[in-house]
């Protein structure tokens, strides 16, 4: 059957095929089998790897249209719908939209062409220079002028200073170290009270500690107790492990 | 200053005036670029030379445009294109090229995707959503391939139509097609329908009464 050579044509698109079909083919609207055209499609969407939805409703669309001119033809005369666009409305939809691809399909083929006969023109690459001083093109799209724009840059960069960080203080602490603390704290005297030791340090240094306190109570070497939430934290050394519990942080 | 003015248009023999020397550095810029330079940035590299002006360097240009035309007799050629300027080959050693380079391999497209980089540059800033519209099928696949190979970029969002990304034409696709900018490519009209195809279509589509 002479379709099946235009099936394969399907992977082009529903444009491509139905323009295909229409015009290219010499068929009749009457001699397409429509139901060839969405079995051939429906096979060509089974054998991808994903179901692409939006191809897939464009495509329900347009075979619907192409169905509802072919109605027509067959019965002139047949009882408009009542809702929807007329058959009329339907075909004009698709021709529009068959010209309108049409034309892309045209500009295409000029560009196809335009591209070989240029192919022969060759920009030598710089393989030698150094390093490029020129800004790429596409950043200076919409910049009327590149050496304005370099010397407007020139300009800001010898205004730039190094940004004052005095304020900002090295502030050193890590949960090993608050372990250490902890643990010297803990020897002088038990239960000790969190508020009392770190109440008054910094938000980081708190926090830090409560991780070093959650390490020693899974180790077994503290006992912790806070009778609110956010109220003081009592702790307490488990001495009755001995010294041994001292793994030396 | 001076010394280097002189030293160069020496070489280019009695007769020869100082202007020249514009000329010589438009030259050299112009091949060890490698891609088209605008106006300004030429400018900017000659500005070591003292104060030049902007007719001077483009009536220069020009010269070296007469000088080395397009598919004239030298084997390579000075245009105008992309919004600069550059120096490259001459299409007609395209069969010799071809010994040093795969020149076919510069432009490799799918029907697909020229249909796509047409869509692009008549009408950008483009949705993806009008692409798939015109082209009756989803273009993600075709549009990937021409952001890889650098025809076309994202431009901007859409300000309605939930912020879509739109799409746009690099410069390198201005230098590949050999165009000076956007109002090079042939007209949209020109590849109107022509109303003999359009007639064969409405025939078959049933608007036209069938001979049968």
């Amino acid at each position: 059957m002479r379709l099946i050579d235009v099936e394969l044509d399907v992977y082009q698109g529903p444009f491509d095929l139905l323009f295909t079909l229409v015009l290219k083919d010499e068929v009749d609207i009457l001699e397409i089998p429509v139901f060839d055209v969405i079995l051939a499609y429906v096979e060509h969407v089974a054998a991808g790897d994903d179901a692409d939805w939006e191809s897939l409703s464009e495509f329900l669309v347009l075979i619907s249209s192409l169905l509802q001119v072919k109605v027509r033809r067959l019965l002139p005369g047949s009882i408009p719908l009542e809702d929807g666009p007329s058959a009329d409305e339907a075909r004009d939809v698709l021709v529009e939209r068959i010209l309108a691809y049409q034309q892309c399909r045209r500009a295409a083929a000029h560009l196809a062409a335009q591209a070989a006969a240029e192919a022969g023109r060759l920009l030598r690459p710089p393989d030698r220079a150094g390093r490029v001083v020129l800004a790429p093109d596409e950043s200076l799209q919409g910049i009327e002028s590149t050496a304005t724009l370099v010397d407007n840059l020139l300009v800001v960069w010898a205004r730039s200073r190094r940004p004052d960080t005095t304020h900002l203080a090295g502030l050193r602490v890590e949960v090993k170290r608050q372990i250490g603390l902890l643990r010297r704290l803990l020897r002088g005297r038990t239960p000790l009270s969190f508020n009392e030791e770190f109440g008054n340090s910094e938000p980081l240094v708190q926090a830090v500690t409560v991780l070093a306190l959650l390490n020693l109570i899974s180790k077994g070497e503290v006992k912790v107790r806070q009778r609110r939430p956010f109220g003081d934290i009592t702790i307490e050394a488990v001495a009755a492990r001995g010294e041994g519990t001292d793994d030396g942080g | 200053m001076t010394a280097d003015k002189n030293a160069p248009s020496e070489a280019f023999g009695e007769g020869q005036v100082a202007g020249d020397i514009t000329k010589h550095d438009l030259e050299a810029l112009l091949f060890a670029a490698g891609r088209p330079v605008e106006i300004e940035s030429l400018m900017g590299c000659l500005r070591g030379r003292g104060e030049v002006q902007a007719d001077v360097v483009l009536q220069n240009l020009r010269e070296l445009e007469r000088e080395f035309p397009i598919d004239g007799p030298r084997g390579f050629e000075v245009v105008e294109v992309a919004g600069g300027w550059c120096m490259r080959t001459n299409r007609n050693a395209e069969p010799v090229l071809s010994g040093l380079f795969d020149t076919a391999e510069t432009l490799r497209l799918s029907p697909a995707a020229y249909e796509t980089l047409a869509v692009i540059a008549y009408l950008q800033p483009v949705s993806r959503r009008k692409i798939t519209e015109i082209r009756g099928v989803n273009s993600d696949s075709p549009l990937r391939t021409l952001v890889e190979r650098d025809l076309i970029v994202e431009v901007g969002r859409a300000e309605q139509t939930g912020q879509a990304v739109l799409y746009g034409t690099t410069s390198r696709f201005l230098i590949l097609f050999g165009l000076r900018t956007l109002a090079d490519l042939p007209p949209l009209e020109s590849f109107e329908v022509p109303a003999e195809e359009r007639a064969e279509l409405l025939r078959r589509l049933g608007t036209l009464s069938a001979p049968d």
